[in-house]
């Protein structure tokens, strides 16, 4: 329908990086002029970004539609948009700073505090109302042309719940992504006979949110659409396959989109695009650095939250890999999951590693109160609810 | 008067969906949970038993099956005092994998742990692994095998309770001090509770 428009307004969020670059570069004097004066360079860069984009995409396209002619060769499709993945890293050198800002968060942490500071109070930014966000869900008007800024800043403070499916799908680039398939994909993907893929998701689709009665179907009759969606992905990215953990992201994805074809396509947005996918990868390579860069904030700001689950015997891999393995959705009030679901939608890791710091920073003292199965509750679950309840949303990431 | 009381760590592993959270929800609440969510990154329960002469307060340690998420299972066995090793008897996958564990333990574990074969669901039909090829194996390595049925419950307090005689009588946690003398100790460091909460304030932020 709008696939160029839409390809703009979901690659939108990721040159926000290169804002944050240049803002931390000039922080000294970080004023609003300052600000202003980068965010004009800011926009030049990002013009730029487009164009390799629309370059490199195209190349992409044509590679992947040659491969999904291969008889669904998936693994060569998966494997196809990992190197195009691969190239748009190479020919874009403007992303490059997104990786070193990730790596030294520990030393930047305060920059990106300031900078969010300087965001949120900036009085040029007010959240988008829910006329326009109509108008960008019909398309009269463009997600590209909002800037990422201020996207982030209307998720953090709170989208209108009857829209988050669809926003998501927004965000998530699902109809351009469905119109470059083609409409076939989706139900071949569920169809792929894999035995093995097909008892291990069958297992989960009863033990997945199961007090709200959510996913009972007979998965036979094709009528779950739990199973349908986590199967496609299964298919589409047999590297992976089916992982415990992603079941929660196809849940709560169904929950709030009707279409299961769209969801499935955000689930590949997230998972593929955004490479969350190496969270699931034999032993879970991502998961291990990111409870490294966990312990390495919990040793320079809160060395006695760390002791005290040392003397606990509490290692980090159990208190967090939940959070990190189910974006917090395990175990969690639906509305609450679904929040943090959204600005982790745009946001990344950094949110979920900022997040769980500032509850720690906020609640460290009843950490240090708390000892076994409360200990481990309180991390995995009563600390967020605690946190979201007693503080704006918005506050919970100015750590 | 009061026995006394040692805490061990125990750990369940075994492929998915053999029903090691049945197992352990059925030997710590008597129930049998039909309806819990599969596991993710492990779950943490505890249950006391009481032997003659003393008390085993055991830290069951419960993890995720599911092959990838074998590095996570390292952290939960790292200090642990005992494992029980589940399997699935309608599923002779689960009784190789359940060997692969067993292998894993003893190279990387602690060198006294002890290890306990558990063969589930023998209330179903349509065994795949019998009870002479598990004890045979067992056998082999010198370890004691059960066969259970968490859903019909037999079998299954029983193996927590052979486990609970075997174990040495003091506690075997790494567990420090308890939280009373930590708190004393934090309250003389910083002279009242309050502080304990100012220590940690991230001066970055």
């Amino acid at each position: 329908m709008r696939p160029k428009e839409t390809k703009g307004a979901v690659e939108s969020p990721q040159p926000q990086k290169p804002i944050k670059r240049i803002l931390l570069r000039s922080r000294q004097g970080s004023q609003i002029d300052e600000f202003l004066k980068s965010f004009e360079q800011t926009e030049k860069l990002r013009d730029k970004i487009k164009q390799q984009e629309t370059a490199s995409e195209y190349v992409s396209q044509t590679s992947e539609r040659k491969s999904m002619r291969r008889r669904f060769n998936l693994f060569a499709s998966a494997s196809k948009m990992d190197q195009s993945s691969e190239r748009d890293d190479v020919s874009q050198q403007s992303r490059k700073p997104t990786i070193d800002i990730r790596q030294q968060l520990a030393k930047k942490i305060t920059y990106s505090s300031e900078l969010d500071k300087l965001l949120l109070s900036s009085s040029s930014l007010t959240a988008i109302n829910l006329d326009e966000w109509l108008a960008l869900l019909r398309g009269e008007k463009l997600l590209s042309l909002i800037s990422p800024e201020r996207l982030r800043y209307s998720i953090i403070r709170g989208i209108p719940t009857k829209l988050r499916g669809p926003i998501w799908c927004l965000i998530s680039n699902v109809a351009e992504e469905k119109a470059k398939h083609g409409k076939k994909v989706y139900r071949n993907l569920v169809e792929i006979q894999d035995s093995e893929e097909e008892y291990k998701i069958s297992k989960d689709l009863k033990r997945t949110i199961p007090e709200q009665r959510l996913f009972q179907e007979d998965y036979k009759l094709g009528k779950n659409r739990l199973y349908n969606v986590l199967k496609a992905y299964a298919s589409f990215d047999n590297e992976i396959g089916y992982a415990q953990g992603v079941n929660y992201l196809a849940a709560i994805l169904l929950i709030h989109i009707q279409s299961e074809e769209d969801a499935f396509w955000c689930l590949v947005y997230l998972l593929h695009k955004k490479n969350w996918r190496m969270v699931y990868d034999n032993n879970t390579p991502k998961l291990m650095n990111l409870l490294s860069v966990v312990r390495g904030k919990l040793l320079s700001h809160f060395p006695h939250v760390l002791s005290h689950l040392e003397d606990q015997d509490l290692s980090l891999e159990a208190a967090f890999s939940p959070m990190f393995l189910t974006i917090s959705i395990y175990h969690m009030p639906l509305d609450l999951a679904a929040r943090i679901f959204e600005v982790f939608l745009i946001e990344g890791e950094t949110f979920l590693i900022r997040f769980l710091m500032k509850m720690i920073e906020l609640k460290q003292s009843k950490i240090l109160s708390l000892t076994e199965h409360e200990l481990l509750e309180y991390l995995r679950q009563g600390i967020v609810i605690e946190c979201i309840g007693e503080q704006t949303f918005e506050s919970l990431l100015d750590y | 008067m009061g026995k006394t009381v040692c805490s061990h760590k125990i750990v369940i592993l075994g492929d998915m969906g053999v029903g090691k959270t049945c197992l352990s929800i059925r030997y710590s609440y008597g129930k049998f949970s039909s309806t819990h969510e599969a596991t993710i990154g492990g779950c943490f329960l505890t249950k006391d038993e009481e032997l003659d002469d003393h008390v085993v307060k055991y830290e069951i340690w419960d993890t995720a099956g599911q092959e990838r998420y074998h590095s996570l299972a390292q952290m939960y066995y790292k200090n642990a005092i005992a494992a029980c090793v589940v399997f699935d008897v309608t599923n002779r996958e689960s009784f190789e994998k359940c060997q692969q564990w067993v292998s894993e333990l003893h190279e990387k574990a602690l060198p006294e742990i002890l290890i306990t074969i558990v063969g589930n669901k023998i209330d179903l039909d349509g065994h795949q692994v019998t009870r002479e090829e598990a004890e045979g194996y067992c056998k082999k390595l010198n370890l004691q095998y059960y066969e259970v049925s968490a859903k019909q419950n037999i079998g299954v307090d029983k193996v927590f309770r052979e486990i609970a005689k075997r174990l040495p009588a003091e506690s075997t946690n790494r567990k420090k001090n308890t939280l009373k003398e930590k708190k004393k100790d934090q309250d003389t460091k910083t002279g009242g509770a309050g502080g304990a909460a100012g220590a940690g304030q991230c001066t970055s932020c």
